[in-house]
């Protein structure tokens, strides 16, 4: 049979995302493949520079709108940088328990996704479940279930509700089992392992030559975690360790690597959550009101020209950097530039290259396996 | 095929584990099986998280308790049925609207800060044009509305400090059957907007304790007493929001210092057929000024020691002219 | 035995009541010379269309079997609608008016009869007003098999979905693609009997018939596949013919060493056979037994094998195109093909319509003959929907989707060879372990002790699952403990946060 260009088009049930795969195949083997991004491009480093440093969270939200918490979080950073503000310690432990329920509801959304693209449909419904338990969290917290809107440029902008940490500590210790659950019926499954091992081989080597980062490269034993590189916020004081893997073969970290790390990693969460919320400063029962300078320093308003804000942090599914730079048309109180770099625009070429050699069927084991979010890509 | 250490695709793989965890998963959403079992399968039915219910759970669950009988579930069509034979009970739809979710289970709520649809006491609006000014999206247009000003609606130490009646301009009569249910009127489950509270009209004479007016609505002349009639005033600061535009980032009730601009906790009664629907004018996100009646109360204080100290001060002004 | 309710005989016997009664009503008319075939005309056509709808419409009992057992398995509840919801409205108004859609002044009626069951069956007081909004409209606030009639109701909203051809694709061949494959799916549902007297057809090479029937359908999903003009539906349908036929050949040998068994090619006597020999197939080669489960499970393509309409590559494989009803009743054909599966399984290794423990719980008193009152067709059903419920539905959710590839290298590889080996010792079985003379009489309730062996009876099957059973437990656990135990990720961090950055050591 000839070979022929398939269009994983926009629309279809497997991409994750809008964007379009086109796989050139050779009866069910994969020879090439073209992506084009773009199609939701809203154009929000333009939109930075008409709004102010505050208004400006919310579209970060809305970048990677299945881990929003943490994009909010890597504008903060950057903005704070430029302006020069030190946030609370209390702010800072509030901002990682939000960032780390947001990257447990992420995993839990691409395991969700993942498992039925595989065909393991069960997946599907018990990820949605648990993922409510954390979206009721980040809804108490931040008011909304998915753009919250939260952090603020020298703090946070509420503390968190009484009672909040026992039912944050209930349904980690909740989740904790289902981690067990879900291992039980995909670690060691064999048709998904057979499915999962030995495709998609991607070498560390050219995986950090090619820019990836996060869970990608931590599944190929690169242990560069950005949040134990170089901690930001209270990283270095709670109880955590990065997930790595070492892979079995030279050819590099399969899939199963990656879907190994990603559960490690919501291990890894479930356990700082538990410590940051016994160690957070002020107690975990108390709330302080809105404004209070235990969550919210005073921070300035203008950022002189010339002066430059830098952020890098550890995104859901890579490393995310901000870079502002201030004295734009409202003199200052509007950024000159907002540059944005997206761990999934780096990797989603890399991803689409990985995938000649192999089967058709192994398009959506492969392509899962490094969980794409075209919002972030897009931006 | 190089194999992970520490996962072998054999037998055992295939049979074991996916088969065991889908069983348990299955025989765990029968309450039976799983309220009595649920901590030896490996966790809870969904209803039965017992860390989850505190005392405002309960408290909550308890104040909304005629509407949904969360704790003696006889065919109530929520999530927690009866019990023994749920193959037999009442399907588990949540008849959303007429009930929602929130109000059967004690466990689940949608928090006070919730970022829901805009409510406004337009009383307490100070026209400061602050949330104006931070909305990213260009949402809120200000606007005037013709009310009856809160100070002219004041009793006790701040009455006495509003305007007077003027021909030409309006007044208005309230409405006594929407006054009577206004205590009870609860925007969480009314699906409309605020019933319209006052009756307007343009003043035509005055003369004494009686004056003409002619109706707004209607446009027939009527003689009322003029103690009746409460000054009205069409330049009352009023807005307008865009619900189609905003994304609910919250940053205008942040602006506003929390106390006139609120984000209620509803996610509902923001649909409408065509764009125009969207744009909420005052009628339709006018939160009653009883929600918070210590805001209102501040704020009513705030402006009649305001004018107070205006009119001793023009008082003052005059005697002294007097004497000069 | 033969079952006592014998529909076959009330049609076809010449002295059955229908047969006389037509060649009675046809004496002194001109259609005399041929009332007697005339008369088994009709009796047929009555049997076989009676037979076919019984076994058509007792399919909604799986197709709710499987969305609830699903649901449950996901942890939700799955279609809980009403029957009552098809006429209690809300508020006064009924229930969406729908009759009036119906074609022909139907509607009429039918908005009659409405309005009596509201009367009769409606919305009662207002204690039972919550439970009479919307889609949920219990009776008193109960529902037996809720749900059921979704399925009804999703098939009927096929009818009114866009029927539409692709513009480039070959018009016939899409046409003529899901008659080749329903038409071949309905021939199987005509085969298979309910129990000893009911059944449409009993042809005497009736398992060569089924599979014969199994396997043209692939050819009708080659054809939907190619002629629909798109890439998608090409590759799913290529898969799909390479699936099942490499299926096909595990599953003939599966049979043949049934037949070899029982001696017959005829399902109505390798089931007579079962109990004469005194054990039911399943017990004598379990083996078989697995191997045409799996082998039927990849032949109706079901998870795991459903990679030819995998949604995640192929939106919906080799049926994509098709709209309306032609995609309805592709769907419904794969449906009757996985019931036809289970009373395969059912007849061929689960005894059929005997009821269990025939000869032993018969003899009890006066359980015994309320027992032996239980008509064979409802054992038959019972038996197939719970081999639906625990292979075909238990295996499709907590299993994922095997790669092409990989079936096909499962399929030649692993299974073949077992089968073969299958029929091997199935030809040992009956040489020489089959004691001919310890088969009871086709009738006699208690069945045989053809299986004895060393003067034990039953010893041969007894012997055989256990030591299949054993094998299985020992597949089972011949994990690597100390490996498993750990579970964390291989590589431990030792440095503390902040002291060292990869690749600048």
């Amino acid at each position: 049979m000839a070979q022929m260009w398939i269009t994983m088009g926009p629309q279809h049930p497997m991409t994750h995302g809008l964007w379009t795969l086109r796989v050139k195949v050779d009866g069910e083997t994969v020879v090439d493949t073209e992506a084009e991004l773009g199609y939701i491009h809203r154009g929000v480093e333009k939109i930075a520079e008409s709004r102010d440093f505050t208004q400006i969270t919310p579209y970060c939200d809305r970048l990677c709108y299945v881990s929003a918490m943490t994009w909010a979080n890597s504008y903060i950073y950057a903005a704070e940088d430029l302006l020069e503000v030190e946030v609370p310690e209390r702010a800072e432990y509030i901002r990682l328990i939000a960032a780390e329920c947001q990257r447990l509801a992420s995993h839990l959304m691409w395991l969700g996704a993942y498992g039925p693209d595989i065909g393991s449909l069960t997946l599907m419904t018990w990820c949605m479940r648990d993922r409510e338990m954390f979206l009721d969290l980040l809804q108490e917290l931040g008011g909304s279930r998915m753009h919250y809107n939260y952090p603020r440029v020298g703090g946070v902008k509420r503390d968190i509700p009484v009672g909040f940490a026992d039912r944050l500590v209930a349904k980690v210790k909740l989740f904790e089992h289902r981690i067990d659950e879900y291992e039980m019926l995909l670690d060691e499954s064999t048709i998904w392992l057979v499915r999962l091992q030995g495709v998609g081989y991607a070498k560390a080597e050219d995986m950090v030559n090619a820019g990836v980062s996060g869970p990608n490269i931590r599944a190929a034993g690169v242990n560069y975690d950005v949040r134990w590189a170089h901690p930001y916020s209270v990283y270095d004081q709670v109880d955590w360790e990065p997930a790595v893997e070492k892979p079995t073969s030279v050819k590099g970290a399969d899939c199963y690597d990656r879907y190994r790390v990603r559960m490690e990693e919501m291990r890894q969460s479930c356990r700082m959550i538990l410590d940051a919320i016994e160690k957070i400063p002020g107690g975990k029962n108390t709330n302080y009101a809105n404004g209070d300078e235990m969550i919210l320093a005073k921070a300035p308003t203008r950022a002189p020209e010339g002066a430059t804000g830098f952020s890098h942090y550890e995104c859901t599914r890579g490393a995310s950097q901000f870079y502002i730079q201030g004295g734009g048309d409202g003199r200052g109180k509007n950024p000159y530039r907002l540059s944005i770099r997206s761990p999934m625009f780096i990797t989603i070429p890399y991803v689409a290259k990985t995938m000649i050699g192999y089967k058709v069927a192994d398009i959506p084991a492969i392509m899962g396996s490094f969980d794409p979010c075209i919002g972030e890509t897009d931006r | 095929m190089p194999m992970h250490p520490h996962a072998q695709p054999n037998f055992r793989n295939l049979f074991w584990y996916p088969f065991k965890i889908t069983l348990i998963t299955a025989l765990r959403t029968f309450p039976l099986i799983g309220k009595r079992f649920g901590k030896r399968l490996g966790a809870y039915h969904n209803t039965s998280h017992p860390e989850f219910l505190d005392e405002g759970s309960r408290a909550r669950a308890a104040a909304t308790a005629d509407m949904n009988d969360v704790t003696r579930q006889e065919f109530a069509p929520d999530r927690v049925t009866s019990d023994l034979k749920p193959t037999l009970w009442k399907p588990q739809t949540v008849q959303y609207p007429y009930e929602r979710l929130e109000d059967m289970e004690p466990w689940l709520f949608v928090p006070g800060n919730y970022n829901g649809r805009i409510g406004v006491i337009w009383e307490t609006c100070t026209a400061c044009k602050m949330c104006v000014n931070v909305c990213p999206n260009d949402c809120l247009h200000m606007t005037t509305e013709l009310r009856v000003d809160v100070l002219d609606n004041a009793e006790g130490e701040n009455a006495g400090f509003g305007s007077e009646l003027e021909v030409g301009k309006f007044a208005a009569v309230e409405v006594p059957e929407v006054k009577a249910t206004l205590d009870r009127f609860n925007h969480v489950t009314a699906h409309t907007s605020t019933p319209e509270e006052w009756r307007f009209a343009e003043v035509l004479d005055l003369s004494g304790d009686s004056a003409t007016v002619r109706w707004n609505d209607s446009g027939e002349e009527a003689v009322l007493a003029t103690a009746e009639l409460f000054p009205a005033d069409d330049q009352i600061v009023s807005g307008r929001i865009d619900l189609g535009r905003c994304m609910f980032c919250g940053l205008c009730m942040e602006a506003c210092g929390f106390t006139s601009f609120f984000m209620t906790n509803e996610y509902d009664g923001m649909s409408g057929f065509t764009r125009q629907d969207l744009w909420f004018d005052a009628s339709r996100t006018r939160v009653l000024p009883g929600v918070h009646q210590e805001a209102v109360d501040a704020e009513l204080a705030k402006r009649a020691s305001k004018e107070r100290d205006k009119r001793a001060k023009k008082a003052a002004k005059e005697t002294a002219k007097g004497d000069a | 035995m033969d079952d006592k309710y014998d529909l076959v005989g009330f049609f076809l016997s010449k002295d059955g009541l229908l047969r006389s009664g037509i060649v009675g009503a046809l004496e002194g008319t001109p259609l005399e010379s041929s009332a007697g075939a005339l008369s088994f005309g009709v009796a047929t056509f009555a049997l076989v269309n009676i037979v076919f709808l019984l076994l058509f419409f007792s399919q909604f009992a799986i197709l709710w079997i499987e969305r609830k057992a699903v649901a449950r398995m996901q942890d939700r509840y799955g279609a809980t609608t009403a029957l009552r919801s098809l006429w209690v409205g809300e508020n006064g108004v009924t229930a969406g008016e729908w009759w009036n859609m119906l074609p022909f002044g139907f509607g009429k009626p039918i908005g009659a009869v409405n309005k009596w069951l509201n009367k009769n069956f409606g919305n009662r007081d207002e204690k039972f007003a919550t439970v009479d909004r919307v889609n949920n409209r219990s009776w008193m606030g109960k529902t037996i098999v809720p749900g059921f009639f979704q399925n009804v109701a999703d098939g009927m909203k096929f009818l009114v979905k866009e029927h539409m051809v692709p513009q480039r694709a070959d018009r016939l061949i899409f046409e003529v693609s899901p008659f080749l494959i329903v038409s071949s799916t309905l021939l199987i549902l005509g085969m298979i009997p309910l129990s000893s007297g009911i059944y449409a057809t009993n042809p005497d090479l009736s398992i060569l018939y089924a599979i014969a029937i199994f396997g043209i359908a692939p050819i009708g999903v080659f054809f939907a596949g190619w002629s629909s003009n798109n890439k998608y539906t090409l590759i799913g349908g290529i898969r799909s013919a390479a699936q099942l036929t490499a299926y096909e050949i595990p599953l003939l040998l599966t049979l043949l060493s049934v037949a070899i068994l029982s001696g017959t090619f005829n399902i109505v006597e390798s089931i007579h056979f079962q109990h004469s020999a005194g054990a039911w197939n399943i017990f004598v080669m379990p083996l078989g037994a697995a191997l045409f489960l799996i082998t039927m499970i990849a032949e109706v393509e079901r998870v795991p094998f459903d990679m030819p309409e995998a949604e995640a590559e192929l939106v919906e494989g080799w049926w994509t195109e098709y709209g309306g009803m032609r995609f309805g009743m592709l769907f419904m054909a794969e449906y009757i093909r996985t019931y036809a599966a289970c009373f395969l399984f059912t007849h061929f290794f689960l005894g059929g319509w005997h009821l269990p423990f025939h000869g032993t719980i018969g003899s009890l008193p006066v359980v015994g003959e309320a027992y032996l009152l239980i008509p064979g067709a409802i054992m038959t059903l019972l038996k197939s929907w719970l081999v639906f419920l625990v292979v075909f539905v238990w295996a499709r959710f907590a299993l994922a989707r095997i790669r092409t590839d990989q079936i096909l290298e499962f399929g030649w590889r692993m299974l073949l060879p077992l089968a073969v080996l299958q029929v091997v010792l199935a030809l040992l079985y009956r040489l020489y372990l089959f004691n001919p003379e310890g088969m009871s009489d086709q009738n006699d309730v208690a069945g045989g002790m053809a299986w004895d062996a060393f003067g034990v009876p039953y010893l041969v099957p007894i012997l055989t699952t256990l030591f299949w059973l054993g094998v299985f437990w020992v597949y089972l656990n011949d994990e690597d403990k100390s490996a498993m135990s750990e579970r964390m990720f291989h590589v431990h961090t030792i440095e503390p946060a902040g002291t060292v950055v990869p690749g600048q050591e």
